[in-house]
């Protein structure tokens, strides 16, 4: 069994979907909330996508998380999960590509604070130049994080952006 | 300012594996033959290094390095693969500035072109660098796509623009004598 799909098994609620749907996954919902809308789990609970590498043997935080025992998994927040996974650890890399996909998956259904923790995680500056190029969701100040991380570093890339070689999702106002 | 023929490397290796019957060392030659690699599902990196490009016998001893200009053949089934990194190699090092395109790989086979006649990489190069078997070009892609990415890669040649030193002969005396007199 896939590490992802062990640790969606392990924190499957049976009152998932406790976020009003439509509204953006904060850090004080459930993380199986999170979970549910990260995998779009069916409704018997399997994983629509498997064997997908985002939470994989690199990520040496997820051993604990699966080691908790259900009822505290049950009652963890994103906020609480992200503790535990490490994720907010200032120089922690190992979670780069897996938040480039979350971002691509569910970017826009997680709220600032939560994208805020993701965009710390980000390092590489052509990932960076990628989500700012991708994704039309960023406020303004997500646009001048992730612009510092690659601004000067990609020169190539950069003169690409400048002469609109490459697009950019967000349409500037 | 004179310029070398494009050369091919004569190593590559990859992080990731070929998918058959598409070897790896396909990647290194303008042979009709590809390299496609094996990338699992989505996020998935590879790197990759085409190095041993023997320059040393078309780079005159004493000459001075005044670009280099690398071509990379490729494509991918996905359009969801991109360079992380692009740089050039030497001695076990990544030297000079990063040259990685913000474009997504193309979906048909497309040449595509870095550096040039004028341009140094954002490092400076002799040409005892350039011909040392560990001089060459290290890429990292990256596939977000929940499909297997399946990057191929046709070859990668580079060629090296440099002036040659002068010669001091008789003759070239001679003709500088007459020149300023």
């Amino acid at each position: 069994m896939e590490l992802v799909e062990l640790l969606v098994s392990h924190i499957l609620l049976p009152e998932r979907g406790l976020c009003r749907r439509g509204s953006m996954i904060t850090l004080k919902n459930k993380f199986s909330l999170y979970l549910d809308t990260l995998f779009k789990l069916k409704n018997d609970g399997k994983i629509l996508e498997p064997n997908i590498n985002c939470f994989d043997n690199n990520v040496s935080s997820l051993s604990a998380l699966i080691s908790l025992d259900k009822k505290t998994l049950d009652k963890m927040t994103v906020g609480e999960a992200l503790d535990i996974l490490h994720v907010k650890e200032e120089n922690n890399t190992e979670y780069e590509f897996w938040i480039m996909w979350t971002f691509e998956k569910i970017g826009k259904e997680i709220d600032t604070d939560i994208r805020k923790i993701f965009l710390t995680k980000i390092f590489n500056p052509m990932n960076a130049m990628r989500l700012y190029l991708d994704y039309d969701f960023w406020t303004d100040e997500e646009d001048t994080i992730l612009k510092e991380k690659f601004k000067g570093k990609l020169p190539k890339a950069e003169k690409e952006l400048e002469l609109k070689e490459v697009s950019r999702k967000k349409v500037s106002t | 300012m004179s310029e070398t023929v494009f050369k091919y490397a004569l190593s590559f290796s990859s992080s990731a594996v070929a998918q058959p019957p598409y070897e790896l060392d396909y990647a290194r030659l303008e042979d009709g033959q590809y390299a496609q690699l094996f990338q699992p599902k989505a996020p998935s990196t590879a790197s990759s290094l085409w190095s041993n490009f023997g320059f040393s016998s078309v780079i005159p001893d004493g000459s001075t390095i005044k670009g280099i200009e690398v071509r990379i053949r490729r494509w991918t089934s996905y359009s969801t693969v991109h360079d992380t990194s692009l740089k050039l190699y030497l001695n076990g090092s990544l030297i000079g500035s990063e040259y990685a395109s913000a474009s997504y790989w193309s979906a048909t086979p497309i040449e595509e072109v870095f550096g040039g006649p004028t341009d140094m990489w954002g490092t400076t190069l002799t040409r005892a660098n350039i011909i040392d078997s560990t001089f060459g070009v290290h890429n990292v892609i990256v596939g977000h796509t929940d499909n297997y990415a399946a990057p191929c890669m046709d070859y990668l040649k580079i060629k090296v623009y440099y002036t040659e030193p002068r010669t001091f002969t008789v003759g070239n005396v001679i003709r500088y004598v007459k020149v300023i007199s």
